[in-house]
């Protein structure tokens, strides 16, 4: 199968055309495999990203049979189970540490290291301010709010990609937005950092 | 577009990697097809053609880097190249293999209460090639470790695991080691805990855990072609030496198995073993051989590369392939050397001085190398009361859900128990899911968790398996 063939089929078409040739599948890891990596570059650091990218294709992969191919573009499907490869790598990270913790009994700065905790160090570890806001959200609006805000979904695509419903995607997301703007305050003591936002534009939008 | 969004687009901002760059990820999709359609070497062609193209392969690549080096000098100058995946391991190899595999003696059959106990001394070397998006190639060291592990009938596992002092080949070294907030004596040491179910089968998040050999196949030559292909069905293993030629993979995976520690392993597991590796391409026997133990055995190894300077015949490199040592009565093993052991690739967690440094927040690509690892002595049988204290206070149970038992209510039931003194794991992908919780404490703490998971009505059977 040449590359532009592959380029003019839908998602939903090289996936059926994987059931009879498994080949074909490495056409979606052509196109989404990017986007895929830098949304977990992201949601669980750069360490094993790449990792996390490879399973997040073989278990799509190994479970496309069970994909709706009534819906053309499979982003969201694959962006679902790069979520949950992400929330289990943190629980991973979490059960290593609380076994550490829990034998050790003297590492203070372990605390109770459940998952979620693990991923705000690891976003309030990072240099940018935005990022170290974004640790302060709970996963499941970091979740809806990254999907959306980073990766360009529609609520419909998130309701598929996290299994919830669109009404609770727009909460997740309203909450989530609120709560960022208690965190950054002022928006314009970032000007001239690391923000990209201009003085322009802080005087004309501003925050809602 | 409001500011806080405009934010968050800026810290996600950023353009793709190319999916040709991802090729760790791609060689993990490759080996799902693969193992749909009964391919098994079409990622060392890849990886072949990613060496050549010079993509960064490298990158988390768990596998002993003397293994990229060499490849790298290839296109130098190789003086001489010993076999490979075409080359079929000698005769004589192959002969003495068998010979040895005849004297195995059986592994010991556990009963309830029993357990089988294990300890192992070695070396490690230690690589640190990048923080983040910085290279640091001085980032070397070689750490100490001794371990002794048991396991039961149930397949848990305890372990007490040292991590020695890192010791480095110069000043540049330990400087480069210090810079970017790792140890030079790890804390806490050494650390010990018990695993079981999910966690005890799930070597690759833990290194405190046996490998569950108990689904392998007992053919020698279906082992040896799913040890070539990383087809065997237990991660740990399969994910192994990955970008490795078929043939020195297939060894290093089996040495893994001999060096263990493995858990549901039975009377002929040793010999089936060596079977299997005279059943391996590319073996060579590298005659007698002395172990840092000063044991003399025969070893056997998959080749060497020696690299010459084209201007001054100077060797610049040499690399030896991953070598078992097995003793000439017994054909027990005496020594590993130059392979990775999955379990232990989180060792480098234990140097790392707090949750800021650089290594923890911002990523770091390494590798760790068993530069060496001994038995101590052959595994041994104990009873329960032989167990050393710390492992009594371990209690871990097995929870099967029913169909209609969701996560949240599970942890509601089992999160209590768990604050500070605990730990579970489940298996999603598995219908039905089972979780396995370990409690750290008295009998009655372990008591009471049993109870409440069965008054709970979540679980079809609550099991205890230590």
């Amino acid at each position: 199968m040449g590359t532009n063939e592959a380029v003019e089929r839908t998602d939903a078409q090289l996936i059926e055309a994987s059931l009879t040739n498994p080949d074909a599948f490495t056409a979606l890891f052509e196109r989404h495999a990017g986007p895929v990596h830098r949304y977990i570059v992201k949601r669980a650091g750069p360490r094993d990203a790449e990792d996390l990218v490879g399973e997040t294709f073989a278990t799509a992969f190994r479970s496309r049979r069970t994909y709706d191919l009534s819906y053309p573009n499979a982003r969201p499907w694959l962006f679902g189970i790069a979520t949950n490869h992400a929330r289990h790598h943190w629980r991973a990270e979490g059960r290593r540490l609380r076994r550490a913790c829990a034998i050790a009994s003297a590492v203070e700065s372990c605390g109770d290291p459940t998952e979620e905790t693990l991923s705000k160090v690891f976003f309030q570890g990072q240099s940018e301010r935005i990022a170290q806001a974004l640790g302060q959200l709970d996963d499941v609006y970091l979740d809806v709010f990254l999907l959306v805000v980073g990766s360009g979904f529609s609520y419909e695509e998130v309701s598929i990609a996290l299994g919830i419903p669109v009404g609770t995607v727009r909460s997740r997301l309203s909450r989530a937005r609120s709560r960022l703007r208690e965190l950054l305050g002022d928006p314009r003591q970032y000007v001239d950092e690391e923000s990209p936002v201009d003085q322009a534009s802080i005087s004309t939008e501003g925050s809602p | 577009m409001s500011i806080e969004l405009e934010f968050v687009q800026y810290y996600v901002n950023g353009e793709d990697a190319p999916a040709s760059e991802l090729l760790i990820a791609r060689r993990i999709l490759d080996k799902a097809i693969a193992s749909e359609i009964g391919l098994d070497d079409r990622g060392d062609a890849l990886v072949r053609a990613s060496r050549k193209h010079g993509g960064r392969y490298s990158r988390f690549a768990r596998r002993p880097v003397g293994v990229a080096a060499a490849a790298a000098a290839c296109a130098v100058l190789v003086l001489q190249v010993l076999p490979t995946s075409k080359t079929a391991t000698s005769i004589a190899a192959a002969a003495q293999i068998s010979q040895l595999a005849d004297s195995v003696r059986p592994l010991p059959a556990l009963q309830a209460g029993q357990w089988s106990t294990y300890q192992m001394q070695g070396a490690l070397s230690a690589d640190v090639s990048m923080v983040g998006e910085t290279p640091t190639p001085d980032a070397q060291a070689s750490i100490p470790i001794a371990s002794e592990v048991w396991s039961n009938s149930t397949n848990a596992t305890c372990a007490s695991q040292q991590f020695g002092t890192a010791s480095f080949a110069s000043p540049v070294n330990a400087q480069a080691w210090h810079a970017i907030g790792l140890l030079d004596t790890p804390a806490h040491q050494p650390v010990t805990g018990c695993a079981g179910g999910v966690e005890a089968s799930d070597g690759a998040e833990s290194d405190l855990t046996a490998i569950d050999v108990s689904h392998l196949t007992h053919d020698p030559a279906t082992l040896a072609e799913q040890l070539q292909g990383g087809t065997t069905g237990i991660s740990t293993i399969d994910h192994d030496a990955m970008g490795d030629p078929a043939n020195v993979a297939g060894f290093v995976r089996l040495t893994v198995l001999l060096v263990g520690p493995i858990s549901g392993g039975w009377p002929g597991f040793g010999q089936e073993m060596l079977r299997t590796m005279a059943l391996l391409p590319g073996v060579v026997s590298l005659g007698p051989t002395t172990s840092h133990s000063g044991k003399t055995g025969i070893g056997f190894s998959t080749g060497q590369q020696v690299t010459l300077n084209p201007q001054t015949g100077a060797v610049t490199s040499k690399w030896s392939g991953p070598t078992v040592v097995l003793d000439a009565q017994t054909g027990a093993l005496l020594e590993a050397r130059n392979f990775d052991i999955p379990v232990l690739q989180t060792a480098a967690q234990h140097f790392v001085g707090s949750l800021s440094a650089p290594v923890y927040t911002e990523g770091v690509s390494y590798g760790i190398t068993t530069e060496w690892i001994d038995p101590v002595a052959p595994p041994s049988v104990i009873g329960q009361s032989a167990l050393p204290s710390w492992a009594n206070t371990f209690h871990i149970i097995e929870a099967v859900a029913k169909a209609t038992t969701t996560d949240p209510q599970v942890s509601t039931v089992v999160n209590p128990f768990l604050v500070g003194n605990g730990d579970s794991a489940a298996t999603y992908d598995n219908v039905p899911t089972t979780y396995d919780i370990t409690i750290v404490g008295t009998a009655a703490d372990g008591d009471a968790v049993v109870a409440a998971l069965t008054a709970s009505g979540l679980f079809t059977s609550v099991t205890v398996m230590m």
